[in-house]
């Protein structure tokens, strides 16, 4: 059984069935093959699939990068990011980078990262003579952060599917992002030197401490996320909410959020939480089937009884989640792949916050090596450059972030580090 | 029929604005109302995850509309015409078919939950399942006009 369940949904997304309508489908057919079952399981298991007060944090995460976005505000953390280390061989390159760690603390999704940023970041780097495959690629690698350093969609998705605390996977993903950055600053630095691109003089420590000042109401956001849930004042939901609403009143009082624009904001963050909710809403029934089954439970059985060494089954599941990155999108492998793997992952005595952590940002490479990568696609319509172009530029960067994923995953104390410290 | 789907597409593009506004504002009023006055607005979880549900499932409608829903489009575009359009009819017979059993399944949980009220709100839980036909039907309607106006060789219409 386990096998059809699964041949005929990879056959029906190769089909380009949408991933939500792929697991109604085959759902409803094992529905049809086991009669005694009463079909009204799938209008319940979509109805329990919404029901779930975390996944709130979802829109109102999404909607407080939208309201930084539009009001403008965010061009402060690239001119602070200039400030701070415009002066590097390859300078743009490392504004690059560390502008979108800074954004990382606003928005938790990617796409969100490269809308905000790209366009400022692409054309400065175009205007300093910078090639455009080269800032097309460090742009998208460095928006991988976006979803890495807290506030995380993907993280969020996993605590609530893992029954895994939201607080102790966000501060999990401190160190792994700042070891990204790191990686990538570096990849930024060899290809600079190679290639001889322009040095910029340093700005000084009055117009530095300037953009310092000038950033602090949009550095005040994680402050307000993080604080809030390590503090205990907020749940993560209400944090993702006061984060939102910070946003709103910063966009509109020192940007150029107009009150019109908030109907259109609201749609959009609406729609696009929406497709990924419907996945994880369908999910629901999908899992439900499975565990019905026993799938999770057999496979786990067959890993142990073959005697698996952990660190086999995480490079097992690395190579599976690149692979499955370079067709599927994030959430769709996330939904489909925890609640299998899951049993195992426990059965090994793995850690769930070191493993959210480490698929995470596995998937995060998905987004922007070929065929399907969201962020290199993005990128492309953007820039107009080809893939092959884009390819070229870009192994350095997946080279770094490939490392820093190995490095994440054979030593999870990197990833523990800072919850333990604040969980114990 | 152009006129009633633009008609509709106003009427989701605003009720998506307005459920999403007032969802955010139950859990931020909430937040305000413990932090400046001490006290719990009981019901005001229970009416966001309710409002999220139809959020979701108008939302997903929408993404019909605009044909966004997340899927894997490696071979469809590899393929020739004719194989594309066979698999594109293939995947809005798929999405027809899981809708009308959702829809059909969802009015049928909607009206057996009717005595099951909502512990804070007081009001019946049907309203959460409701979301279910109302977003798939919707979610219908968009696919049945993107196929008119493929058959008549007509422009979808514009996002509103």
């Amino acid at each position: 059984m386990v096998w059809v369940l699964f041949g005929v949904f990879t056959l029906l997304l190769a089909l380009n069935i949408p991933v939500a309508y792929a697991m109604l489908v085959v759902s409803i057919g094992y529905l049809v093959w086991n009669w005694n079952i009463p079909f009204i399981v799938v209008a319940q298991q979509l109805g329990a699939g919404t029901d779930q007060f975390l996944l709130l944090s979802i829109p109102f995460f999404y909607l407080a990068g939208e309201f930084m976005a539009h009001g403008g505000i965010t061009a402060r953390l690239v001119n602070l990011a200039r400030a701070l280390v415009g002066h590097f061989r390859g300078g743009l390159g490392h504004v690059t980078v560390v502008s979108s760690m800074l954004f990382s603390g606003i928005s938790g999704s990617a796409v969100a990262d490269m809308a905000a940023l790209g366009k400022i970041e692409i054309g400065m780097m175009r205007a300093a003579g910078y090639p455009l495959g080269f800032a097309a690629a460090i742009k998208s690698a460095a928006a991988t952060l976006g979803p890495i350093i807290p506030p995380s969609i993907p993280l969020l998705v996993y605590g609530s599917m893992t029954d895994t605390s939201v607080g102790k996977l966000f501060l999990a993903g401190f160190v792994p992002g700042l070891l990204m950055t790191i990686f990538l600053m570096v990849a930024v630095t060899v290809v600079a030197t190679r290639r001889n691109f322009p040095l910029s003089p340093w700005v000084g420590w009055g117009p530095a401490l300037k953009t310092v000042i000038e950033s602090i109401p949009v550095l005040m956001l994680p402050v307000i996320i993080l604080g809030g849930i390590f503090g205990g004042l907020f749940t993560p939901t209400e944090a993702a909410i006061v984060s939102a609403a910070y946003a709103l009143v910063v966009g509109m009082i020192i940007g150029d959020l107009k009150l019109k624009n908030i109907p259109a904001i609201l749609v959009k963050v609406a729609v696009e939480s929406a497709q990924i909710m419907i996945i994880l809403a369908a999910a629901a029934l999908f899992s439900w089937i499975l565990a019905r089954e026993q799938i999770p439970a057999q496979l786990a059985s067959i890993a142990l009884s073959h005697h698996t060494e952990p660190w086999l089954f995480l490079l097992a599941v690395n190579l599976l989640f690149l692979f499955l990155g370079a067709f599927m999108e994030t959430i769709p492998i996330m939904v489909i792949a925890i609640p299998v793997l899951l049993p195992i992952v426990k059965a090994l005595g793995i850690d769930l916050v070191h493993f959210g952590v480490m698929i995470s940002l596995n998937l995060m490479i998905g987004l922007i090596h070929p065929p399907i990568g969201m962020l290199m696609f993005i990128v492309m319509s953007m820039t107009k450059i080809s893939m092959q172009e884009f390819v070229r530029e870009t192994w350095p960067f997946l080279f770094a972030l490939i490392a820093a994923l190995i490095v994440v995953t054979y030593w999870p104390w990197i990833v523990l580090v800072v919850p333990n410290y604040f969980y114990g | 029929m152009t006129r009633f789907v633009t008609a509709l597409d106003r009427c989701v593009w605003w009720a998506l604005a307005v459920i999403n506004g007032v969802m955010s504002l139950a859990i931020f009023v909430q937040v305000a109302c413990r932090f400046l006055f001490g006290t719990a607005v009981v019901w005001a979880e229970e009416f966001a995850v309710l409002l999220f549900a139809w959020l979701i499932f108008v939302g997903a409608a929408y993404a019909q509309k605009t044909d966004s829903h997340l899927s894997i489009d490696t071979v469809r575009m590899m393929v020739g015409r004719k194989t594309g359009v066979a698999m594109d009819v293939f995947r809005l017979l798929v999405i027809a078919a899981c809708s009308v059993v959702a829809i059909w399944e969802g009015i049928g949980l909607a009206i057996r939950v009717l005595p099951l009220l909502y512990p804070a709100m007081e009001i019946t839980r049907a309203w959460l399942y409701a979301g279910v036909p109302v977003g798939f039907g919707l979610g219908l309607i968009y696919m049945a006009y993107d196929v008119y106006c493929r058959l008549k060789g007509k422009p979808r219409t514009e996002e509103f």
